[in-house]
């Protein structure tokens, strides 16, 4: 009985088969992990944001001034207490 | 027979199945190759989607790069209430979250709907309240029809500094007050639409970034403001409300070389409003006789020439111009003798004298009658004389009255005083240098100056308490009444005061204002705005470590060691107990009272109460600010008044 079909044909077939599902396969996969890294770096981004405003407010003039007055009992100096000191 | 029809009967199942097949294989054919519209329709709103990304709203800074705004994420609780209402024990659950009764959440939610927001930007606090209630899992999951929506919000690190500059954002992050709302635009950004596909919750699983490159975060701006001087501003000007009990106090200070506004502060009752300073305009009052002065000196006459004070009257029109005391009676004074006392009747003539004209186009040149083109809203040119002026207008002119100006516009005009003649003008925006422009020589500068400091140093100079010690001060006091609505004429009671200044010779141009808005304790300047300026500049000259051009006055210092400790040690370990201590320990002479700034109520008073019985508190915290100031003498009848403030 006469084959159709050649073997080389039916691997061709195969193989394209294959390769396309591996290839679509792929695309989901890395547009998934794509996706993923987005919302790392969105997250990290926002960490950021949450730490500089942490900063922030632990630098705030109002914060420290009650800090050196409270706690470590500072006052501002008197005039001749101040020292200019001139670059050379 | 039988077996035949069995055979035929198989035949007509197989066949009848076979159509079936075929039916089927060939809808499934048409549905997979050729493909249905409508059905592809319905598939695309199933699965795809639009998302859209929000830009980063642009940051505030300093002009030291100190974040003044930025953005934290913060949840917003959204419902659906179709699925709600169809689900008890959600709204039951949601409805103990939010602790109202579950009747009066059922008639909020929106039954139409398949989308309500619930709460918008919630705090952390709430959030954890949500969970005490048993609405937010541990896990952070939530009934049934609710789920959490991140938001960006606004936040600012530095609480109210500043807060009438910077203004407000609205739920959208939109700006609505302040540089929020004047630099809109540029702190918004651009946000863009990104094609996703949906997940079977229907949440956004795989986003397409084609198009993110369009996503155009804001702009940062940096504001020329210095968020430690703004601080200090921002203090003085509350010990200022307490002690001179003003309806509002402003100050700013200005870096007359660039015109960089280094700080701009004010205190209100009640409500933070809009930028006074910017917005807000007055009658300048005697802050215009040194103006007038230039416009004389500009005309030929000298700085030691003469004008009559009238005795303390002068009389025009029927109108008597007179001094601001009854007991102020002058005759022949120069005039920089006339800017020293602030002359009413020496300014008139000086006025009359040089002609509407040149007073007119002279002030013009100040920069009065024009904004001063910060750009921020609400900007005011304050409200100009026409040339054509009766004699009465003019004289009252000299004076600093029938016209009208901001603090700012004010602050720009002595800004030529304190360069030699060049006016700047103001700005906002740390990154712009404004042109500078020459209005009068340096040597008619350098005589208006001389006027000035007598001011500050001279035996009868109305702005003594201006005086920093270690500097040359040149200023001007002035008190101008305000109009009475209800009256339309000026009020016996409502002054505003004032005091512009700079140091003379310091290696930095500083100009600096202060505003106090109907001061109901002293309604002179010398008493209530110029105090305030000199705390201001000390402020200003420490910040940029202005190196001093006069010694030290004596009489500071001793004032200023009664109120510190008497010896300074280092190595000394500092605990709250301590500054107690410290307190109790100082060496004040009988009736002085300490400074018991920072400490708690308990503390203060334990302090104070020697010094008088008469002790009222006022807020919760530690001591922000007190009155007496330390250092005052006080008797045992006198009242000290103690604010106080809790920690962030």
């Amino acid at each position: 009985m006469r084959r159709f079909i050649p073997s080389w044909a039916i691997a061709g077939i195969l193989i394209l088969s294959f390769t396309t599902v591996w290839l679509r396969l792929t695309l989901v996969r890395s547009t998934y992990e794509l996706n993923q890294s987005t919302k790392i770096l969105q997250t990290l981004q926002l960490d950021k944001e949450r730490m500089d405003l942490k900063v922030a407010q632990l630098r705030s003039p109002r914060r420290l001034e009650l800090l050196a007055r409270t706690k470590f009992a500072l006052h501002a100096p008197a005039p001749t207490q101040v020292v200019f000191l001139r670059d050379r | 027979m039988e077996l035949k029809h069995s055979r035929s009967r198989l035949t007509f199942v197989m066949i009848a199945f076979g159509m079936l097949a075929l039916l089927w294989a060939g809808r499934a054919t048409y549905l997979q190759i050729i493909g249905d519209a409508r059905l592809d329709r319905l598939a695309r709103r199933q699965f795809n989607g639009k998302v859209l990304v929000q830009p980063r709203r642009g940051l505030i800074i300093d002009r030291n790069g100190e974040p003044l705004a930025i953005n934290i994420e913060v949840s917003s609780l959204a419902a659906s209430p179709k699925t709600l209402l169809k689900n008890p024990m959600s709204l039951r659950l949601l409805a103990r979250g939010l602790g109202v009764p579950e009747g009066v959440m059922r008639r909020r939610l929106n039954k139409q709907k398949s989308f309500q927001w619930i709460e918008r930007q919630i705090p952390e606090e709430r959030l954890q309240q949500f969970e005490t209630n048993g609405m937010l899992r541990s896990d952070g999951s939530l009934p049934q029809g609710l789920w959490l929506v991140k938001e960006m919000r606004r936040a600012y690190p530095h609480g109210d500094l500043a807060r009438s500059l910077i203004g407000t954002t609205n739920l959208d992050a939109a700006g609505t007050e302040g540089v929020e709302y004047w630099q809109n635009e540029r702190l918004r950004g651009k946000g863009v639409f990104l094609d996703a596909v949906k997940d079977a919750l229907g949440r956004p699983a795989i986003i397409a970034n084609d198009d993110r490159s369009q996503l155009k975060d804001g702009q940062q701006f940096q504001l020329s403001i210095d968020a430690s001087l703004q601080f200090s501003v921002e203090e003085h000007l509350k010990e200022s409300m307490i002690h001179t009990g003003a309806e509002s106090v402003v100050a700013a200070v200005l870096d007359a070389e660039n015109g960089q506004i280094l700080a701009l502060g004010q205190r209100s009752k009640g409500r933070i409003p809009k930028s006074k300073m910017i917005t807000d305009s007055y009658e300048p009052g005697s802050t215009m006789k040194p103006i007038l002065l230039s416009i004389a000196l500009e005309n030929g006459r000298k700085i030691t020439d003469g004008v009559h004070g009238g005795y303390g009257k002068l009389e025009i029109q029927g109108r008597v111009i007179s001094e601001a005391e009854a007991h102020e009676r002058y005759g022949m004074m120069t005039l920089a003798k006339m800017v020293e006392v602030s002359s009413n009747v020496g300014a008139a003539r000086l006025a009359l004298e040089a002609g509407a004209q040149k007073v007119v186009e002279g002030f013009a040149r100040f920069g009065l009658g024009s904004k001063p083109g910060t750009g921020f809203p609400g900007e005011f040119g304050g409200k100009f004389p026409a040339q054509k002026l009766k004699p009465i207008e003019l004289a009252t002119l000299g004076f600093g009255h029938g016209l009208s100006a901001t603090p700012l516009q004010m602050l720009r005009a002595y800004s030529a005083f304190a360069t030699g003649g060049e006016l700047v003008e103001p700005r906002l925006d740390a990154t712009l240098v404004p042109a500078k422009r020459r209005i009068f020589s340096t040597k008619i500068a350098d005589a208006v100056i001389k006027a000035l400091v007598d001011v500050t140093e001279g035996k009868d100079g109305t702005g003594k308490k201006a005086r920093v010690s270690g500097y040359k001060i040149a200023g001007k006091t002035g008190t101008s009444q305000t109009v009475d609505p209800s009256t339309k004429r000026y009020s016996r009671h409502r002054y505003i005061t004032s005091f512009i200044g700079f140091p003379v010779g310091a290696s930095r141009k500083l100009v600096a204002l202060t505003w106090v808005d109907y001061p109901k304790n002293n309604i002179y300047s010398a008493e209530t705005a110029a105090p305030l300026f000199a705390k201001v500049m000390e402020s200003a000259l420490k910040r940029y470590s202005v190196p001093t051009t006069e010694p030290y006055e004596q009489e500071v210092v001793l004032s200023e060691l009664a109120t510190l400790s008497p010896s300074p040690t280092p190595k000394v370990e500092a605990t709250p107990e301590k500054a107690l201590s410290l307190v109790n320990e100082l060496k004040t002479e009988a009736d002085s009272i300490p400074d018991v700034m920072g400490l708690s109520a308990s503390e203060a008073i334990q302090a104070l109460k020697r010094y008088s019985p008469n002790i009222r508190i006022h807020g919760f915290g530690v001591v922000r600010s007190q009155f007496p100031q330390p250092g005052t003498i006080a008797t045992r009848t006198d009242r000290i008044e103690l604010h106080l403030e809790s920690h962030e």
